[in-house]
């Protein structure tokens, strides 16, 4: 049986972060976004990026209240998703880019212009977040638990580690580690040019 | 200039390690420590994008919530595309039965000549009664190959071909000629090694001391294979037509009351 959720439903069990909701919109909104998006140069991993990165700012846009859509939510997604597109063409291939915008609605709802993330940043996330998944099991905890401030005889305590000093010279080289492969990582000079600062 | 110098021998005391990049952003270094750092970064470029780096990375890992999401989204698309993956595993299995279907039609089409001369042999099994009503009583019968010879792998060129079809098969070969009853049944043509040019027609003629009984010709090819086999004749000639068949060697039976009687050869070329 298939269930058909309403918009409302789908925001509230965004903002939750349900599973099921992210897997209903995944199901519903992908293939649209994979004509789109294929349409328009680019590929299968393009199209999971994209889905990521539109879920991630409507997730933020849902959490500023009162936040009241002016057209169905698949519109709404849909149209972040072509301007992050649009942008993401704009800076790679620095070309002026015309998209087909293929809205039925009479106008775009949604402007990267009131969010806090931009395109640039959303790309940069999920470079962070590819290195963060491709170190070592216990550096990514280590990282994690230090980075939601637990304290150190906790995490000591938590990870098996003898002493509080261990811990801090451990996650010191497992983020020196993760710098180094986000340095490394071709991604990387879009957004870390040593000559910008 | 002079407080600058001795800052200078003060701060080439200090050795920068990778955790420093941590205590600058989190506000771990003394105040001496941190002017050194920054004179450091001032003059190099990389130690500038790691530190601009770092603090962008404790942005992004204390975002516990983006985290989490991300976390998630993953999770589901691994999900939908090992779905896809399953989708595609069984599209190979389908082509892979598709193929084995098209090999099964290719072998039964390429194979069917020798199925088929199995069921005639086994029709001919069962013919004699009729034969002996008065079908098969005439002069001269004229009996037609069943099929050709049984399929060789086709990667063979034409030659290898034809001279593989004149290769003798040693089993035959040690009785050709020789008559295993001749009591009642004495052949007259053709002799027991024969040529004959493909397309013309062999004539075997027999003489037999008992009419009641039916007399078949087997023709097989240099491998054993059966090219055709003969209904059961009562009148002492039969003709076989080598029309169709290719050049090669073949080895014939004569059989009597379905015992054999001689076997003999004849090179068609």
């Amino acid at each position: 049986m298939i269930l058909h959720y309403s918009d409302e439903v789908l925001l509230e069990g965004l903002r939750q972060q349900k599973k099921k909701d992210i897997e209903y919109m995944y199901r519903e909104y992908v293939p649209v976004l994979k004509h789109f998006i294929y349409r328009n140069s680019g590929n299968q991993q393009d199209v999971e990026d994209l889905f990521q990165d539109a879920i991630i700012v409507l997730y933020k846009r849902s959490l500023i209240e009162p936040f009241n859509l002016e057209c169905s939510l698949k519109t709404y997604f849909m149209s972040i998703c072509k301007n992050l597109w649009l942008q993401r063409l704009e800076r790679k291939f620095r070309l002026l880019y015309q998209a087909d915008y293929e809205v039925h609605e009479p106008r775009m709802t949604y402007s990267m212009e009131d969010m806090e993330l931009g395109e640039t940043s959303l790309e940069q996330r999920r470079l962070f977040y590819k290195n963060l998944l491709a170190l070592p099991k216990d550096c990514k905890r280590l990282i994690e638990l230090y980075c939601l401030k637990i304290p150190i005889r906790e995490i000591a305590r938590l990870m098996n580690y003898k002493t509080e000093v261990y811990v801090k010279t451990r996650k010191y080289s497992c983020k020196n580690l993760l710098r180094k492969k986000i340095l490394n990582d071709p991604e990387c000079h879009q957004f870390f040019d040593y000559d910008r600062i | 200039m002079i407080l600058n110098v001795i800052n200078s021998l003060i701060m080439t005391e200090f050795k920068i390690t990778s955790d420093w990049i941590d205590r600058y952003n989190e506000d771990e270094l003394d105040a001496q420590e941190r002017d050194f750092f920054q004179q450091r970064m001032l003059q190099n470029p990389l130690l500038r994008t790691e530190v601009r780096l770092d603090a962008q990375l404790n942005r992004f890992l204390r975002d516990k919530d983006i985290l989490e999401l991300m976390k998630k989204v993953q999770s589901v698309t691994r999900k939908a595309n090992r779905g896809n993956g399953l989708m595609n595993y069984l599209l190979i299995a389908a082509s892979v039965l598709l193929m084995i279907m098209a090999g099964s039609i290719y072998y039964l089409v390429e194979i069917k000549p020798v199925s088929h001369q199995t069921s005639v042999r086994q029709q001919m099994a069962h013919s004699p009664k009729k034969q002996a009503n008065g079908h098969a009583e005439k002069g001269n019968q004229e009996v037609k190959p069943v099929t050709e010879v049984s399929p060789v792998p086709r990667e063979i060129s034409e030659s290898t071909l034809l001279a593989e079809n004149f290769k003798p098969m040693a089993e035959f070969e040690r009785m050709v000629g020789s008559v295993t009853r001749s009591d009642q049944i004495r052949l007259v043509t053709p002799a027991a090694r024969t040529r004959i040019q493909a397309g013309i027609p062999v004539r075997f003629t027999w003489i037999s001391g008992n009419t009641r009984q039916p007399v078949s010709i087997v023709l097989m090819n240099n491998h054993g294979k059966l090219v055709f086999e003969s209904p059961s004749l009562y009148a002492g000639s039969a003709v076989i037509e080598t029309k169709g068949l290719p050049q090669g060697l073949y080895y014939w039976k004569i059989m009597f009351n379905d015992e054999l009687v001689m076997i003999g050869k004849m090179t068609l070329y």
